[in-house]
């Protein structure tokens, strides 16, 4: 509960501060606070129920400070976890690279989606050149700053964890043998 | 067993929360598209805590930002100087003459009294945040519907117009810029006349699409709004042709804009405190709430 508050907290609170940082830094250049969190409680959280309500809090949030349609990032964002859990569950993504390399992979299909959900829903859907050249430094971004995201919100979980999130599972020898 | 349910259940919220998103977007794509916008309470109290954290956040950024732009322009001071008083100077001289010209056609007590029909009431506004998408142009005003703001209210800077109001909660309001891929509008060019549509590109230049035949377009045009698409007033700077497209067998050119408004610099803007009238007249459709602004300043581009 209190792991899950904070969570709530700090990922609205990141939001805002990637919202006031893009108004002097070149948005490419930001890397995708909502996309890292999402990733990082992917991986963090154990409850998928949880996991799944946090995605789609950080995505309708994300939706509110962007010009996109409301739910659009929702969708989007129980893409990139759904993602997230399955692959973790096959691949070690515990290391820093392989989960830098994984989130470079993901921001690059995330904005192909988004882009495909804008051209679907909204007007003007051709990207410019220009845009898709923003692609590369922001998905190099992601990938920068996924794993210190990751660690922290796994800090965090493990700090206030009141389930046995992110705990090394303990056997009961007793429990066992009655 | 029980975890075959959980899975199930899982399933379940999953497909229900895709469903709920879907349903969101294509209504958000409705009230987009005609223009009646309002967030409800919910989503614009979650906008309404973001408005005030982010301008105090914003602020140190704005502090140091504001001292280096203070030091950069001392240096340039008594440049500026010489080149203002040149330019009142020219300005005076041309006034007069329109001034002489009016007078001679009895039209001046005319225009006076038209102005003060069309004189529209412009509240200030601070940009407190920028998209985090970087792919969409919006930013986030620290003004909503207590203020008087609504959807479709235009967004001006001293440079030129800025963009447009999409959404609005009780203290913010949500406005897409003229760059967002979403944007387009009809335009004049100021010099010929020609006109067009403007339309955003996501980069940081904008696309004026013209008739090829007998339309005149050259660089260094200047591009206004027509006020004919019932949207923005008449007459708000857009940018400049920075290049045209060769003329080929297409109906359409197209031309590069350079727009008016630095975007990079924009800090503080006016929202137009009325609507075009083809926003007007949907309005009037709903609830009539009237816009009664309580914080006004004259102000224009």
């Amino acid at each position: 509960m209190k792991a899950g508050l904070a969570l709530v907290l700090v990922g609205l609170f990141g939001l805002m501060v990637h919202s006031a940082a893009a108004l002097v830094v070149p948005a490419r250049f930001l890397p995708d606070v909502g996309l890292l969190l999402v990733v990082a409680v992917a991986l963090s959280v154990r409850s998928p129920v949880l996991g799944v309500l946090f995605a789609v809090l950080f995505g309708y949030t994300t939706d509110l400070l962007s010009g996109t349609l409301l739910g659009q990032h929702v969708l989007l964002r129980l893409g990139v976890y759904g993602v997230a859990r399955v692959v973790s569950a096959r691949i070690n993504l515990r290391g820093p690279l392989p989960l830098a390399l994984f989130v470079l992979i993901l921001s690059v299909i995330h904005a192909c989606a988004l882009w495909a959900l804008a051209a679907f829903f909204l007007p003007g859907g051709v990207v410019a050149p220009g845009v898709l050249g923003d692609l590369v430094p922001h998905a190099v971004a992601n990938a920068l700053l996924a794993p210190v995201v990751t660690a922290l919100v796994a800090a965090l979980v493990r700090r206030l964890g009141d389930d046995d999130t992110g705990r090394p599972l303990r056997l009961e020898p007793r429990e066992l043998l009655s | 067993m029980a975890e075959t349910r959980n899975r199930v259940s899982l399933t379940l919220l999953v497909v229900a929360l895709v469903g709920v998103a879907t349903v969101t977007m294509v209504v958000d794509r409705r009230a987009l598209r005609d223009g009646t916008r309002e967030l409800p309470a919910w989503a614009g109290g979650l906008l309404d805590v973001a408005a005030p954290v982010q301008r105090a956040l914003a602020l140190p950024v704005d502090f140091v930002r504001g001292a280096w732009g203070r030091t950069i322009a001392l240096m340039d001071v008594e440049r500026e100087n010489a080149e203002l008083r040149s330019g009142i100077a020219r300005l005076e001289e041309e006034n007069l003459q329109l001034r002489e010209a009016l007078v001679a056609g009895g039209q001046l007590a005319r225009i006076a009294e038209m102005r003060q029909d069309f004189e529209v009431p412009m509240l200030p506004a601070q940009l407190v945040g920028s998209d985090v998408s970087p792919w969409f142009r919006s930013v986030l005003l620290d003004r909503g519907r207590s203020d008087g703001v609504r959807s479709g209210m235009p967004v001006i800077s001293e440079q030129g117009l800025a963009g447009l109001v999409v959404a609005t909660s009780r203290s913010a309001a949500k406005a897409m810029l003229l760059l967002d891929r979403q944007t387009a509008f009809d335009a004049t060019v100021q010099r010929s006349r020609a006109r067009g549509i403007v339309r955003g590109r996501g980069d940081d230049t904008l696309h004026f699409e013209f008739v090829a035949r007998g339309s005149d377009v050259r660089p260094g045009d200047v591009v206004i709004t027509s006020g004919l698409d019932g949207v923005h007033a008449k007459g708000l700077r857009v940018g400049t042709v920075t290049d045209v497209e060769p003329p080929g067998s297409k109906l359409l050119r197209t031309a590069t804009l350079a727009p008016a408004v630095d975007f990079g610099r924009l800090e503080q803007v006016f929202v137009m405190l009325r609507r075009g009238p083809t926003l007007e007249f949907l309005y009037t459709t709903d609830s009539g709430d009237d816009v009664h602004p309580p914080h006004t300043a004259a102000a224009g581009p």
